[in-house]
């Protein structure tokens, strides 16, 4: 009996020794400490630091990402020419125009959806900021913090606005509003928003740690207020539906934000893990989209904007603008299919970013200084000073890098000069500016949507009734267009 | 830890006592009183036993209350209880599966004919005849209800489900228990010359006993262990090799005006009106540089694809090869009545099909040892480690499409301007289609894998009824992955030619994941009063930790140092994951057969685990099920045994790691903008099985069982998606939303069809057939699977495919109409599509899809990839020395989404553009099937039906006769095979093999969509095996 019990214990023993408390635990209590959880993120000033410090980033990353709706974008806008059909750009650019799938079954749904998510992802965290700052937390710097906090909420409600027909607005002290407010009151929900952030980094001096804009090392809070001033200028200038919204627009505003914006360009350092521009990428990546014919004949009036029925190719263009030969590659053969429209052919590709798709870890812009330029020029315009205006236009791009002629002084022409710099000099800048640029001036083609509706699962999520714009759906000249180009 | 202690200590007190062994001695025969030499004799529930000698004999130290067990290859096993006399004899009679004893899922060790539940087995003389390449595939085809789908490439196993889908998002996957371990790295590397038996617990009903990890069932895996006895070495080698024996048809023509002197570079290249071609072209596509050709192509009048090419390739021909596979086995084993043993080792390499890869090497070592350390406690030891190399292809699942949508004139083999091998681009009119063989060829791609699996067994005899059990056992995967592109590795660029060197990159990927279980568990049996019982009261914990970590570097500083320490510190990056799982269940089971004829069985289970929400911490499972065995009480002419049964049970699937907890997650110090809201109610998904079953053991020669199983799985796991400006920017959140039903029948036919001194017939069919339907969801319906082709939808069957359609008859196109038109504008075209009649052979020919009320494309139904039934037959006829053994695999009905032959229409490579041949009336133009394209959405016309008669498995072995072995004086048993797997297949199917499944990673699961599918093989191969 003992020598049995002996063994028995012995057998138990070397059990218990080989499940020891080190190796075998029972907790069901288990934490993932893979990721934040939302009383750290909420609550602990060093988590909230980290959220700001990648405020901007998740903003960057929604925005020139490929799965948002920049490229569709800017195949509406007929500035990129596309018949495949990733990313709705066949879809979206396809003639007629038609309207947007917005069921919730819709392959390329998720470009206005993951936009959205990701914009109010952001929204939360920069309210969550502003709280923080509001109730007391101490930051090695409040008002960087704050300041980021703001332009976070600027431009995520912004950027919503540009894009879609309603926004929900929130801040710091909660939910604003019962109901959507619609993409002009968001824009000056939003402006307000980032008119604190101005005011804040105009009256403090604070440091911007390198990697939180990532635009070539730390920045100032001067500088900071550029870049802030410098999207002022591109959401409120960008935001009218129709040519009468522009025309009504705060041009005056505009002009303070753009004199207060950047003057030199402002580009991102992309280190392709972390910081990388798929918007670009996929719109002059051999073999995917190429550049709107209606560009290349901005530069040779002799150039069709359009392409002829029943041409394979073109021969090459030539124009007294430098940038032809810089900037676009001449492409000697076809790939898109003659079964989806030969309207979507074209013989040229933008060859701006060559460098970036073969390197990668290299910066592209963010922010061009013609562009801020430009809107400084047009404000000018539409407030009468059209002299002003083509001084800023013939101090630019148009004739460093264009090497054209001075344009003259007439408003016309000016206006012309701005909107031809757009088209040759920031096609591809960056997501949505061709697009705003064809909306404000009616010209994007008849049945292009105006602003996305909310995106169908979203409204499914809540729930609503889903609509969509485009087509004949929505108002004609508020939510689709009726002119055009062409 | 304090439970398991606590648990060990209370076994440790219980009182013991000591119980008389004694020497049986006996004679193992069979019907006609002949011995059987080999046969075994064990004593229930333990790992003691011997083999009878030549003349039957056998001797065994046995205590009185145990039973002997004594079982024979082709014979039912048979058992006697030890009592106060020394000698037993068993006469064994020829094998009837309700004879079978089942030790999975069930309160003891029980006759199949005593089950109250469904259990099927599969023991090693049934998998042996053609050993399948691992675990995974042995059951393939031979078990009703098990629904075996292959993966195609060496070392990834295959798919298998039991029953029906139980699951909206998760694996459907049954859990895998070998030896007691619980197998967490998959069947795929666990080879077959090591199984001694599986068990298959299907249901839910039946696999209630493993709780919340058993909702898809659960397959018990016993290894071979040595016997007291002489030492016995077996040594098995096959070789062979492996082929696609199917290519795929694609289109051989073209819709391009042909230069007027083609035919002068006929030979070189195919040379189109319309483009200027540079002297010395190779056929390749290039931006700039010496290939470069000017111009477009232009599409010909008439826009037939019927013209022919200069030079014509056969890709398939350069992408795959013929693969050698090789297994070589080894086992010793051996014991006596303190020690037994079994050592064992394989090696096993397959080199897959494609060119330019190595494919999958795998070492196995086993070493399992039974010790009988007093009459009353025993020790089990089953130990594995396995080693794998897996040189996996350099390819993604494009480079399969690629090598079907090249043009005939591509030219894969011209070298590249730095003299690397096969040409980047070298499709001349397609500027984003790479090379497939420069992608198997350049990459250096790999896993090294180590894994143990250890099971570690102690069991005291307490008292004649009572059993105390310890386990421990575990699972531990090494797995090291790199995978490394050359410095000078292409990319498409705008450099000369239109591609230039990447820098390359490195990337490596390492995970550690040790899954432990401990159990101790009270055993009880006890007759009395015609009453049998067993029952048993268990405590079962899980710890598994998973640690993975990987880093990539790209641009490489110097060329061909592939290591972390080659690149700039900025341009590397890691990142980690961390899980802990754990677990903490109790149950209790008890079956009592009254009369050996009444049969019930009932269990409880408690199950906690770190995986349930934190409001749902514990969950529990319960069983009831009862048997009658009719014949017991009725004579019924023919009829040797007829036993009905009824169970219900319930048990689940536990959520994901990560589903409960409220947090964002966070990569590469960035925090996510696509976020999941947390749920501490997250439940384990509850199935719960009802059971019909039917046992019939007829005409001495035959057993039938069918099983009509109903089980409906609620509280179905979804990522439900959220209303992120009202959720603090959270979009998703993981659910218990709906109700999931699956019904299956099934029936399995085994019978001796022919028995005479020379000739034995066996023949094995079964049948299986499931509907799985959504009963409830209490969610908006969501897209899910590969490409979002499958719904979850209420009321839908799951696994339905869903998208568009074109219009298929004039019904549906005149409530269709556009403004203006008229029906007499329309006809149904050859491929059964209404397109308009005036356009039918011109280049407007299209496909019109089919609208709703409003004008907007349907969104329909387009397919199921849930086969119709399932069949399975088995014939192995033996005459004198030779077997012939073949496995039929019958599949009717289930779809598959032909998504590489949709996708190749984009380039017009799909057979059906090809027009050459085809009288000038019946031509249709490339635009028409560019409709047909339909840029590559989800359409109707693109599913295909996926059924298929294979011929699964076939083997011709000779068995050496034992006089000629005798001459040897050390070979007992030789036998040599010729084996074919998959040798024939027929289908209609147009891909390389209809056996298609592809991974979804966002649902965990499985999905018959054709896009990047190492294709199933056929292979041959010659075994040779030796016992010693």
């Amino acid at each position: 009996m003992n020598n049995l019990l002996r063994k028995f214990v012995y057998v138990s023993l070397m059990f218990i020794t080989v499940v020891g408390c080190d190796t075998f635990e029972t907790d069901l209590e288990v934490l993932n400490l893979e990721n934040p959880n939302d009383d750290i993120l909420t609550s602990d000033p060093v988590a909230l630091e980290a959220t700001a410090a990648g405020m901007f980033n998740s903003f960057y990353m929604a925005v020139e990402t490929y799965g948002g709706p920049g490229m569709a974008m800017n195949t509406m806008a007929d500035a990129s020419s596309c018949s495949w059909g990733n990313v709705g750009m066949r879809d979206l650019s396809s003639e007629p125009r038609v309207a947007w799938n917005n069921g919730v079954a819709y392959g390329n749904g998720f470009i206005t959806n993951d936009y959205f998510n990701a914009l109010y992802s952001s929204l939360s965290d920069a309210n969550t900021l502003a709280l923080a700052v509001s109730n007391g937390t101490e930051f090695n710097d409040n008002n960087l913090i704050n300041a980021m906090a703001k332009f976070g909420q600027a431009l995520t409600i912004g950027y919503n606005a540009l894009v879609f027909d309603k926004v929900w607005l929130s801040d710091e002290t909660g939910v604003i509003g019962e109901e959507a407010a619609n993409y002009a009151d968001a824009m000056t929900f939003a402006l307000s928003k980032l008119d604190e952030a101005i005011a804040i980094a105009n009256g403090n001096s604070f440091t911007v740690p390198s990697s939180w804009l990532n635009v070539g090392g730390d920045i100032s809070s001067d500088q900071l207020a550029e870049i802030m001033n410098s999207y002022g200028a591109r959401m409120l200038a960008g935001n009218a539906r129709n040519n009468a919204e522009r025309g009504a627009t705060n041009w005056s505003k505009v002009l303070t934000y753009a004199n207060n914006g950047v003057s030199s360009d402002v580009s991102i350092q992309h280190d392709d893990t972390v910081w990388y521009d798929l918007f670009k990428t996929y719109l002059v990546f051999p073999g995917w989209a190429r550049i709107d014919i209606r560009v290349i004949n901005a530069m040779d009036n002799a150039y069709p904007d359009y392409w002829p029925a029943g041409e394979t190719i073109l021969p090459e263009a030539t124009s007294a603008d430098a940038r032809l030969a810089t900037d676009f590659e001449y492409l000697p053969s076809q790939n898109f299919r003659p079964e989806r429209g030969e309207y979507h052919y074209s013989s040229y590709r933008y060859a701006r970013y060559d460098t970036y798709i073969a390197e990668w870890v290299y910066p592209t812009v963010l922010i061009p200084a013609s562009e801020i330029e430009m809107y400084a020029a047009e404000a000018k315009v539409w407030t009468g000073d059209a002299a002003g205006a083509a001084a800023i236009v013939n101090a630019g791009t148009r004739v460093t890098r264009g090497q054209l002629a001075p344009v003259g002084t007439g408003a016309a022409d000016v206006l012309a000069a701005i909107r031809y710099e757009r088209l040759v000099e920031m096609p591809l800048a960056a997501m949505g500016i061709s697009f705003f640029e064809m909306r404000g001036f009616d010209n994007l083609q008849a049945g292009t949507l105006l602003h996305f509706p909310v995106p169908g699962k979203a409204l499914e999520s809540i729930p609503a009734d889903n609509y969509t714009f485009g087509g004949t759906d929505g108002a004609a000249g508020q939510d689709y267009s009726s002119g055009g180009w062409r | 830890m304090k439970k398991l202690l606590f648990l060990s200590t209370a076994f440790m007190l219980l009182g013991f006592s000591v119980f008389a062994q004694k020497t049986i001695t006996g004679v193992v025969s069979d019907e006609t009183g002949a011995p059987l030499p080999g046969a075994t004799i064990v004593i229930d529930g333990t790992a003691t036993g011997v083999s009878t000698d030549f003349d039957g004999n056998f001797s065994i130290e046995a205590s009185e209350g145990e039973t002997l067990v004594a079982s024979f290859i082709g014979y039912a096993s048979a058992s006697a209880q030890v009592g106060a006399e020394d000698t037993i004899n068993f006469s064994l009679s020829s094998d009837n599966e309700l004879d079978e004893i089942i030790v999975s899922g069930v309160a003891g060790a029980t006759s199949r004919k005593k089950l109250s539940v469904t259990v099927a087995s599969v023991n090693a003389d049934e998998i042996e005849a053609v050993p399948a390449s691992s675990a995974s595939g042995a059951l393939m085809g031979k078990v009703a209800g098990v629904s075996i789908t292959n993966l195609g490439r060496p070392g990834q196993g295959a798919t298998i489900v039991l029953r029906g889908a139980t699951n909206f998002y998760g694996s459907q996957e049954p859990l895998v228990i070998l030896d007691g371990v619980f197998v967490e790295g998959g069947l795929g590397d666990i080879n077959v010359d090591d199984i001694a038996s599986f068990e298959i617990v299907k249901g839910a009903s039946a696999s209630s006993l493993y709780g919340s990890r058993a909702g898809n069932g659960v397959i018990v895996i016993t290894s071979k262990r040595g016997k007291i006895g002489k030492t016995q070495i077996t040594f098995r080698t096959e070789t062979g090799y492996n082929e696609i024996t199917n290519f795929i048809d694609t289109n051989q023509s073209h819709a391009w005006e042909l230069a007027s002197d083609w035919e002068q570079a006929r030979g070189s290249y195919t040379k189109l009106e319309g483009i200027t071609y540079p002297a010395g072209f190779q056929s390749v596509y290039a931006a700039s540089g010496p290939q470069q050709t000017e111009g477009a192509r232009i599409l010909s009048e008439d826009g037939y694809s019927d013209n022919p090419y200069g030079v014509y390739n056969d890709f398939q021909s350069l992408f795959f090869k013929k693969g050698v596979n090789q297994t070589n086995y080894l086992s010793i084993s051996g014991g006596d009545e303190k020690i037994s043993s079994l050592f064992s080792f394989e090696n096993y390499s397959n080199e897959g099909v494609l060119n330019e890869t190595e494919g999958y090497k795998r070492t196995t070592i086993r070493a399992n040892i039974d010790f009988n350390i007093t009459d009353n406690l025993k020790f089990s030891a089953s130990n594995s480690f396995i080693k794998v190399d897996d040189l996996a292809p350099g390819i993604g699942a494009q480079g399969y499409r690629n090598i079907t949508r090249l043009s005939p004139d591509a030219n894969l083999t011209f070298d590249n301007p730095d003299g690397q091998a096969y040409w980047f681009t070298p499709d001349p009119h397609e500027s984003e289609i790479t090379n497939p063989l420069y992608g198997l060829a350049n990459p250096t791609l790999g896993a090294k894998q180590t894994r143990f699996l250890g099971g570690y067994n102690a069991r005291y005899n307490i008292s004649p009824v009572l059993t105390a059990e310890l386990e421990y056992s575990f699972e531990s995967d090494n797995y090291r992955y790199s995978s490394s592109s050359p410095y000078t590795t292409f990319q498409i660029n705008s450099e000369e030619p239109g591609f230039g060197y990447s820098k390359g990159s490195l990337y490596q990927n390492n995970y550690y994941q040790l899954a432990q279980k401990a159990q101790a568990t009270l055993n009880y049996r006890q007759e009395f009063g015609g009453f049998d019982v067993k029952a048993k009261l268990s405590w079962l914990g899980e710890d598994l930790s998973y640690e993975q970590f990987s880093a990539t570097g790209i641009d490489y500083l110097y060329a061909g140092l592939p290591t972390l320490d080659n690149f700039n510190g900025e341009s590397i990056t890691a990142t980690g994951d961390k899980q802990v799982v754990r677990a903490s269940n109790m149950f209790f089971i008890a079956g009592v057969t009254y009369q050996d004829k009444y049969i019930f069985d009932g269990l409880v289970r408690r199950d906690g685990s770190s995986q349930f929400g934190a409001d749902e911490r514990y969950n529990n499972y319960s069983r009831l099920s009862g048997a009658w065995r009719i014949t017991e009480d009725f004579d019924i002419p023919g009829v040797q045994e007829m036993k009905i049964n009824v169970a219900y049970g319930t048990s689940g699937q536990r959520p994901g790691f990560n589903w409960q907890y409220e947090q964002v997650s966070l990569s590469n110090g960035q925090l996510s903008s696509n976020r999941l809201k947390g749920n501490s109610n997250l439940k384990p998904s509850l199935s719960a099985e009802t059971e019909f079953g039917l046992n019939v053991s007829f005409l001495n020669r035959f057993s039938l069982e069918v099983a009509h199983a109903t089980t409906e799985t609620s509280d179905q796991f979804m990522l439900v998606g959220l209303f992120s400006p009202a959720n603090a920017g959270k979009n998703r959140q993981w659910q218990n939303v709906g109700d999931l039903k699956a019904t299956t029948i099934e029936a399995s036919l085994k019978g001796n069809v022919l028995n005479t001194q020379d000739m034995r017939w066996d023949l094995g069919v079964n049948y299986a057939s499931t509907t799985n339907e959504i009963l409830a969801l209490n969610a908006p319906q969501q897209q899910v699977g590969t490409d979002a082709l499958f719904l979850l939808k209420e009321g839908i069957e799951f696994g339905t495919m869903w998208g568009r359609s074109f219009v298929y008859d004039l019904d549906t196109m005149a409530a269709q109409l556009p403004d203006g038109a008229s029906i007499s504008d329309y006809s149904v075209n050859a491929d059964g599509i209404v397109v308009e009649t005036a356009n039918i052979g011109t280049v407007d020919e299209a496909a019109i899809t089919k609208v709703d009320e409003n004008g907007v494309a349907v969104f329909e139904q387009i397919g199921n990839q849930n086969a119709d039934f399932r069949v399975g037959m088995t014939s192995n006829f033996t005459y004198k020395n030779i077997d012939f053994y073949m496995l039929w695999d019958w599949k009717q009905g289930g779809d598959i989404y032909n998504r590489n032959t949709q996708w190749n229409t984009i380039s017009s490579r799909a057979a059906i553009v090809d027009q050459a041949g085809k009288p000038d009336n019946e031509k249709k133009t490339q635009n028409y099937y560019g409709s047909l394209y339909d840029v590559n959405r989800a359409n109707k016309f693109w599913v295909e039906d996926g059924s298929f008669v294979k011929l699964r498995e076939i083997a011709i072995t000779y068995n050496f006769s034992k006089e000629l072995l005798a001459r040897t004086k050390f070979i007992q048993n030789a036998k040599l095979s010729l084996i074919g797997r998959n040798l024939l297949t027929f289908t209609d199917y147009s891909g390389w093999d209809p056996e298609v499944t592809s991974y979804n990673s966002g649902t965990q699961q499985y999905f018959s969509v054709d896009y990047g599918v190492y294709p199933t093989q056929t292979s041959y191969s010659l075994s040779l095996k030796l016992n010693f």
